[in-house]
């Protein structure tokens, strides 16, 4: 009896199938990637290394450069500190006359009769240190300006 | 290829078309069906070192199949798999008779009916999906085949 049924069950089954067969292999498995595409990330990714390892380095080595650096001599050191304390001063003085001379706040020095060519002439030639200040700024105004009458 | 994987495209080769109608029973087309058969068949390539070879690889996919098409209804995740799914015929108007018999059926013996009669499943196969024995599957198919054929000839016997 089971028999009989099931070849019924079997038969009725069939004439339900639908036979129509859309399989499609390539569908569940995905394509092989190629080897093409990691090796060029990897080319790209070295090449990018290469190019910004030294960019990335080199603000550090400049930062090195200045503050492994000899400190400053000592009166050089001085003058520069002294230079943040003075007001009013004429930029056309010579930098002895800027340091020696005192004026209050809200004070200007006056810078006399000297031209300012020349007396920046004057003021660079004066800059060493070691050095005596320049006799007079109508000397140096003179070789600065010998053109003019 | 390895092995398994070789064996997965085999049995996608032979059993296609049985699995995406017996499967169509429960997601209630065929185009559902054969995204859940697709779906199922990659899941089983990316998943096959799982596969401990101790059933039969049909019954292996056909869980993850079942799993598949239960995901995409939502089903409640306390019931087992083959407890969730209330399977039927896609097209009953074509025998009305053998619909209304199924339909007496509880969902888990309509579904073994589906395995057997839609999907080709062997005994052992059967057995393996549900994670029952063979013996279970032959007693529960005895049932339904007492069932149904009491149900078709009553039909019979009234027209």
């Amino acid at each position: 009896v089971i028999d009989a049924i099931d070849v019924e069950l079997r038969e009725r089954f069939a004439a339900l199938v639908d036979d129509a067969d859309d399989s499609d292999w390539f569908e569940v498995r995905p394509p092989q990637r190629s080897l093409r595409t990691p090796l060029v990330i990897a080319a790209a990714l070295a090449l990018t290394v290469a190019v910004a390892a030294p960019a990335v380095g080199l603000p550090h080595r400049i930062v090195r450069l200045f503050s492994d650096a000899k400190p400053a001599p000592s009166p050089v050191a001085k003058a520069f500190a002294g230079f943040d304390q003075l007001t009013g001063t004429d930029p056309a003085a010579t930098p002895r006359e800027v340091l020696t001379t005192r004026t209050g706040p809200g004070e200007t020095r006056r810078s006399g009769s000297r031209r300012p060519r020349a007396a920046l002439s004057a003021a660079r030639s004066s800059f060493d240190f070691g050095t005596a200040p320049p006799k007079g700024p109508a000397r140096n105004a003179s070789s600065a300006c010998s053109a003019s009458p | 290829v390895d092995a398994r994987a070789q064996a997965i495209e085999e049995l996608y080769a032979e059993r296609y078309v049985p699995f995406r109608n017996a499967l169509a029973t429960v997601t209630g087309s065929r185009e559902s069906a054969r995204d859940c058969i697709q779906e199922a068949f990659a899941r089983a390539l990316a998943e096959r070192q799982r596969y401990r070879g101790d059933a039969p690889l049909a019954a292996w996919v056909w869980k993850i199949a079942l799993r598949v098409a239960l995901e995409s209804r939502k089903r409640p995740h306390a019931l087992p798999l083959e407890d969730s799914a209330d399977p039927g015929l896609l097209e009953p108007e074509r025998d009305p008779e053998l619909a209304a018999a199924l339909r007496r059926l509880s969902p888990r013996r309509r579904l073994i009916v589906f395995l057997r009669y839609f999907g080709d499943f062997s005994y052992a196969e059967i057995a393996a999906a549900c994670d029952v024995s063979e013996g279970t599957i032959a007693a529960t198919l005895a049932r339904a085949h007492g069932e149904l054929r009491a149900a078709l000839t009553a039909k019979g016997a009234a027209r």
